[in-house]
């Protein structure tokens, strides 16, 4: 364990080191390798992650008995080796992955993600609503947001678009930009915390 | 309230049934996109800036554009990512092409098709545009990619093909080689990567083409500049389609979500009606 963590804190000060310290430049190649690596390594992790999942899957299919959904991991299995041979038999490009791709993963990941629509029309009846101020204002800010974005409203009331632009451009960005430099501080506490060995779960 | 106690007709109206309220949107969308109504349609700043964009890049120019769209968000993306490299193409633009998201690359050879259909004719590989690939490790990939193309993608592109031998790539090594560019990013909120990794470093005036849903993470760079223009999800593809005369599903599918917009706007009224009229009676939630 103590290993890795020593390569990461190594690495992350020399990625910052690099980045803020302009006499460093004799780094620069050495810092460009390095980056090169971890596109690999991202690369790679697919491959051991794919073969995680098959392992997986295979393991509840051989203990059938104790899992009730093992069916799912047969599918899996099926589809992942039907992909998988139409890829390596004819390319990326083939005839036969484009299909699977166009016909089968195309309309289920849209079909999945529009059904969003149903839940939000739901959750607009049953949760949008001026319980107090700060609901009321995100009701009135969410709504006058989503009018100017809509044909149907932005054509006969065209202020809609003005008002809209103000709070896009005011209030959101201002919020947003704070949130960000939330979000900076935060990675950077958590850097710190890492590189000095205080935060081991980032092994897992 | 306690258990068993009659309902009033607010409180009964409260808890209608989700699947009434999403069957009546469901009836709206599937109507309006069988039966298109005429409404008027002003074109947003957003859409105006975007097509002026695509426009304002020189003809000849060589220019980057990472495509890495996803099923889920491709209705959304496909109109005005398609008809900005209508345009681009139209003009000569030279364009190299990668992706950084795993499902990218088969929409990429279909957003070419399309394209060719939209052109009328065929494309020249290796002289008009190049695929590198699909290109791993997310905001540090991004980063060795636009550092040297060669090395990331080991000097050759999807196929295999040696860059060296692509007119297209010929003096292109690096994101500082690109005076435009553009990312389709999808629903994943990344353009403020492109622009710490590609902008930024290299002063590349940059584009963007996102779901509408990402239009807060982009709009900090919008207002200074980093990002020029963006084709701000569903809407922004009908405005392209709009603008460029090529009236498609995108102009079809912003009429139907205005009118799902509407039904949702009438939802929140009643609801909120409703809740008070309950409130009023005693009701606590």
């Amino acid at each position: 364990m103590t290993i890795p963590l020593y390569i990461v804190s190594i690495l992350g000060v020399w990625m910052i080191a690099e980045y803020f310290l302009p006499f460093l430049n004799p780094l620069v190649p050495t810092t460009d390798m390095i980056r090169t690596y971890a596109t690999i390594l991202a690369a790679a992790s697919w491959g051991l992650g794919t073969a995680i999942l098959c392992l997986a899957h295979g393991r509840r299919i051989y203990r059938q008995t104790k899992d009730p959904f093992w069916g799912y991991s047969v599918m899996f299995l099926i589809c992942f080796l039907a992909m998988l041979g139409a890829a390596l038999t004819q390319g990326l490009k083939g005839t036969t992955y484009l299909w699977f791709y166009n016909y089968i993963i195309g309309p289920t990941g849209q079909a999945l993600y529009s059904t969003t629509a149903f839940y939000v029309t739901t959750a607009g009846y049953r949760v949008f609503r001026f319980r107090n101020m700060d609901a009321a204002v995100l009701l009135i800010a969410g709504m006058f947001v989503m009018w100017s974005v809509l044909p149907l409203f932005t054509g006969p009331f065209p202020v809609l678009v003005v008002i809209a632009g103000w709070i896009n451009n005011v209030i959101a960005v201002a919020a947003y930009r704070g949130f960000v430099m939330g979000v900076a501080l935060g990675i950077i506490g958590l850097a710190v915390r890492v590189f000095l060995h205080k935060h081991r779960e980032v092994l897992a | 309230m306690t258990e068993g106690a009659k309902k009033s007709f607010a409180e009964k109206a409260l808890d209608l049934d989700h699947r009434i309220l999403a069957s009546i949107v469901f009836c709206i969308i599937a109507a309006m996109i069988l039966y298109p109504v005429s409404i008027p349609f002003p074109v947003s700043n957003y859409g105006q800036n975007f097509y002026d964009f695509v426009h304002s890049i020189p003809a000849g120019e060589t220019i980057g554009f990472m495509l890495s769209d996803t099923p889920s968000t491709r209705p959304q993306l496909e109109p005005s990512t398609t008809l900005s490299l209508m345009i681009l193409f139209e003009k000569d633009v030279k364009i190299i092409f990668w992706q950084d998201e795993f499902m990218g690359p088969p929409i990429f050879t279909d957003y070419i098709a399309i394209t060719e259909d939209l052109l009328g004719r065929e494309l020249e590989y290796g002289v008009e545009y190049v695929d590198l690939g699909y290109v791993a490790g997310e905001e540090t990939g991004a980063a060795a990619f636009l550092k040297d193309m060669r090395t990331v993608v080991a000097g050759v592109d999807v196929d295999g093909t040696n860059l060296d031998d692509l007119p297209i790539m010929q003096g292109i090594n690096s994101g500082g080689d690109f005076e435009y560019g553009f990312f389709n990013v999808a629903c994943r909120c990344t353009e403020p990567m492109y622009v710490r990794q590609w902008q930024q470093p290299y002063g590349t005036k940059v584009g963007s083409i996102n779901c509408a849903m990402d239009l807060p993470a982009i709009t900090l760079y919008l207002a200074t500049g980093q990002i020029k223009a963006t084709a701000n999800g569903l809407l922004g593809g009908a405005e392209m389609e709009y603008l460029t005369g090529h009236l498609g599903t995108a102009y079809g599918q912003t009429l139907a979500v205005s009118f799902g917009g509407l039904y949702f706007t009438i939802l929140v009224i009643l609801g909120n009606v409703f809740f008070f009229i309950s409130r009023a009676g005693g009701r606590r939630e």
